[in-house]
């Protein structure tokens, strides 16, 4: 029996995911656990693997397309088995519930997403053919869909949520606005109309379409001054990280703590440990460390404010902000007060690798209580970040300096040269006083410069 | 409170009035100030009067037209307009309507003061002994009929449109100077009325703001009614009871039993003392932004005396506008899209820009004509003359302009000026099902023929 293959549902917020690249084609055979797709979340590329035996029978979506979860992205089956009834299946109903087909997809992962995906409404109720979203959209804004004259444009005519989209907004501009949109190719829902109940006028169209033949002209000619290189699309994961960081900055009342460091037993302490194990330690993973253990006993710092109530941590999952080419992801290395140097260290490695790699999976980023941001390799001497919301604070880890420190030994002062980091720990001010973080700050000076307190 | 009155309107015409009952409507205290009858030159001189001489000329002509139709017993040539019984009519549809508006203006609770008002300041007006002020002043004053400095010598029986509203008797023979809406209205009344008529036009065309197919279909019928028009012609004096023009460089003259001046309005704004208020004025009126606000902020003009179009309805729009900005809500005139109305017999009607203005603007146009020759109502009703013309841009289908003359087609723009205010094109107007039999087929019928062929034509 052919098994239809859907886009999973890979984390709590998915709601759609791009298909990024097919690694079959049509006729091809395939093995369960090979390779069948690739997509990307709002985070990163994900390989999907096969669950089923056969050929496959029939791709429903192209490379690049983005489609909700649980719609369904093809069909795997036996070389010389008939799938005409299935299309016409899930054309009833894609992504959604294929009951009288009698198979449903993807039993047991999945079934349970299924049902999550789908607005509780009967069948028979709703004989068009509708995406999830769209059965929902509906049902939110109380349409019948039935008495309205929507043309879908999803598989085998299915109606879509941009379909129903695109009908309400034909209601809600004029005839010429319409007209007029067509002929310039203007997205009618970019336009924001001043008629009467923000009905999208002749008038609305024409700025839409002044601006959007003004920036050219403003890019190459009308100021010379500020010629253009490139344009990049802010979206994808460039607008998830810029939506969550002025989120974050607009919402949080952000205090900064910073403090210098004296690294040099650090240092001793790792030239040691080089010796003792194959793994490389670096100075990052036993701040790691180091902040793991201050958390433990500063457990403020390891909360965040959620609906309402600041929620206290046990577990200490601190994430690692790795730079990406486009972007930047920050997986998170779970109960780290409960992990050694060396497991720190090796897990770091492997999460960098795979986030570099575009590979880390939702459970490898998610779910983390603190932050550690490293631009000591850059040579950056002070630096503050933003907090990762829903967490309360961010440590910022400035490159180490040698500097003259003054070093009061035998009650005398002298002048050093000591290798010193600044920390600066960025705070959720609603949640932390300036007095609590001071102390874990200094909690964590202290581990650092007396590492010994690693072991007691 | 700091003023008597939220807002002060001068002057109680058809844009003043709705003003004060719109801004009482809306929770403001109104003072009204008029200082003759309510409703102003339309109600009491100017559209209504002329449309109640009018019915009784179009009531003449279908009964003198009864056998046509099978009804016997009248005998047409008896049939005649007794103008004095006209204009005691005429007085109690004015009244009728006047004493509607004092009506509706106590109703909601606006203070009418009688008097003419001047400025003291930019809050204050004097109105007779008593000073009235206001938060909000809109100055609503009208127009008067404009006299053009021609030399008269003799006794020369010259008349404003005003005063031929009260004639009781017929002239002989009539000289009308301009041949614009007001002059080719009273052309028609007088004609029908048995006057002979001249028209004197400056211009090369009459009705020089009326589509040109139009007018020349007006100046058709009316030489058919014995109206006598001179296009081209400057009037150069007037000698006793004679009209002396130049036309084509030659002097030709007219006798007149009365010459009726109809060059025009001005805005009026006597005595208003607005340079004490500080608000600037030209000579084409009191200058507003499209808020319909004087240079002073507090200070608003609407209608014939703020110069920019001299029609009732839309001196009622811009009453209503500049009440709703007066309560902050943000509101503007689309003057492109007001109708436009001449009640002759036929009718002529438009809304939008005509053929040529479209042309001049650069538009890329089509045009849909129908005649209503082609109607079945129409042939009922043997008003065959008549015909509409639709221009549409050619790309969108927007209706740019609509032009009517027939009978019905001051009731029928209302349908268009709907169309083109909510953006409709020509598909919208030939998907909405007319009711039949009736002349509002020719609409659909016109945008037909504009995107390709009417139904009922060949």
């Amino acid at each position: 029996m052919a098994e239809i293959v859907i886009m999973p549902k890979l984390g709590f917020n998915m709601e759609e995911g791009k298909l990024v690249k097919w690694h079959k084609k049509e006729g091809d055979l395939i093995q369960k656990g090979e390779t069948f797709f690739e997509i990307t979340t709002d985070k990163t590329n994900i390989e999907i693997e096969s669950t089923a035996d056969g050929v496959v029978k029939k791709l429903l979506v192209q490379e690049g397309e983005t489609v909700p979860v649980t719609a369904p992205v093809a069909i795997i089956g036996r070389a010389d088995e008939d799938i005409t009834e299935l299309l016409r299946e899930i054309g009833a109903e894609p992504g959604g519930k294929t009951g009288e087909a009698g198979q449903p997809p993807e039993k047991g992962l999945h079934s349970e997403i299924c049902a999550a995906g789908r607005a509780p409404e009967k069948a028979e109720d709703a004989p068009l053919k509708l995406t999830p979203r769209a059965r929902k959209l509906a049902a939110d804004q109380n349409l019948k869909l039935s008495e309205l004259d929507i043309k879908g444009t999803g598989l085998e005519g299915g109606i879509s949520e941009r379909d129903i989209l695109r009908h309400l907004d034909r209601i809600k501009a004029t005839p010429v606005a319409q007209k007029l949109a067509a002929a310039e190719g203007i997205d009618l829902e970019k336009v924001s109309g001043t008629g009467a109940n923000r009905k999208i006028m002749k008038a609305d169209v024409q700025r839409a379409v002044a601006e959007k033949t003004e920036q050219p002209l403003y890019a190459s000619k009308a100021m010379p001054e500020k010629e253009v290189l490139d344009t990049i699309p802010y979206e994808g994961m460039r607008k998830i990280i810029g939506d969550r960081l002025s989120h974050s900055k607009f919402t949080a009342p952000h205090v900064y703590f910073s403090t210098p460091v004296d690294v040099s037993r650090l240092y001793a302490l790792r030239d040691q440990i080089t010796k003792l194990i194959e793994t490389k330690v670096s100075l990052n993973d036993m701040i790691i460390a180091g902040a793991a253990r201050a958390l433990v006993k500063n457990p403020m710092l390891n909360s965040s404010l959620e609906n309402g109530r600041i929620v206290l941590y046990k577990s200490v999952n601190i994430g690692v902000a790795v730079a990406l080419e486009n972007g930047l992801i920050v997986p998170v290395i779970k109960n780290a007060h409960e992990k050694k140097l060396s497991e720190i260290a090796q897990t770091t490695r492997e999460l960098a690798a795979k986030a570099r790699a575009g590979k880390l999976i939702p459970c490898e980023y998610n779910g983390g209580t603190f932050t550690v941001s490293n631009l000591g390799m850059y040579g950056i001497e002070d630096f503050t970040a933003v907090i990762n919301p829903p967490e309360a604070a961010i440590l910022a880890v400035s490159s180490v300096r040698k500097t003259p420190v003054v070093i009061s030994r035998d009650g005398r002062e002298e002048i050093e040269i000591r290798p010193l980091m600044k920390l600066t720990l960025s705070v959720d001010h609603r949640i932390i006083d300036g007095a609590v973080a001071a102390k874990f700050l200094n909690d964590l000076k202290d581990l650092l410069e007396n590492p010994m307190k690693f072991l007691i | 409170m700091p003023y008597d009155f939220d807002v002060v309107v001068i002057g109680g015409g058809p844009g003043g009035y709705v003003a004060a009952i719109r801004a009482a409507q809306l929770g403001k205290k109104t003072c009204l100030v008029e200082k003759q009858a309510l409703g102003g030159v339309c109600l009491n001189r100017g559209c209504i009067p002329t449309k109640t001489i009018i019915k009784s000329i179009n009531v003449l002509n279908t009964v003198k037209s009864a056998e046509k139709f099978g009804v016997r017993g009248v005998d047409a040539e008896q049939c005649r307009v007794d103008l004095s019984q006209v204009q005691q009519r005429k007085r109690q549809v004015v009244k009728k309507l006047t004493g509607g508006v004092a009506y509706l203006l106590n109703a909601n609770g606006v203070e009418v003061v009688q008097g003419e008002a001047g400025f003291i300041d930019n809050h204050t007006i004097k109105v007779g002994e008593r000073a009235v002020s206001g938060e909000h002043m809109i100055i609503a004053t009208g127009s008067l009929p404009v006299e053009p400095p021609i030399p008269k010598e003799g006794n020369v029986p010259v008349l404003v449109s005003d005063e031929v509203l009260e004639l009781t008797e017929v002239p002989g023979e009539v000289a009308i100077i301009g041949g614009g809406v007001i002059g080719i209205e009273f052309a028609f009344i007088l004609s029908r009325l048995g006057a002979g008529v001249t028209v004197i036009e400056l211009m090369e065309e009459i009705l020089p703001a009326v589509d040109m197919e139009i007018a020349q279909k007006v100046k058709a019928f009316l030489k058919a009614g014995g109206v006598v028009i001179h296009t081209g012609a400057k009037v150069t004096n007037f000698v006793g009871n004679r009209v002396y023009f130049r036309k084509n460089g030659a002097v030709e003259s007219v006798k007149a039993d009365k010459i009726l001046l109809a060059a025009g309005r001005k805005p009026d704004v006597n005595g208003l003392s607005l340079e004490a208020a500080g608000v600037r004025v030209s000579k084409n009126g009191v200058p507003v932004n499209t808020r319909m606000q004087t240079n002073v902020d507090s200070i608003y003009a609407v209608g014939d005396v703020n110069g920019r179009c001299m029609l009732a309805h839309v001196a009622s729009m811009e009453g209503m506008v500049a009440v709703e900005n007066i309560c902050g809500n943000e509101a503007r005139v689309d003057y492109g899209k007001a109708p436009r109305c001449i009640y002759l017999d036929p009718e002529i009607a438009s809304a939008g820009m005509t053929e040529r203005e479209a042309l001049e603007k650069g538009l890329d146009i089509k045009v849909g004509r129908f005649s209503y020759s082609g109607n079945g109502k129409a042939v009922i009703e043997a008003g065959e003359t008549g015909f509409i013309k639709v221009i549409i841009d050619r790309k969108l289908g927007e209706i740019i302009g609509a032009h009517m003359i027939g009978a019905h087609a001051t009731e029928m723009i209302a349908e268009l000026v709907l169309a083109m205010n909510l953006e409709g094109t020509a598909e919208e107007l030939i998907y909405s099902i007319h009711p039949h039999p009736s002349i509002s087929e020719v609409i659909p019928e016109a945008f037909h023929a504009a995107l390709h062929k009417a139904i009922h034509a060949v």
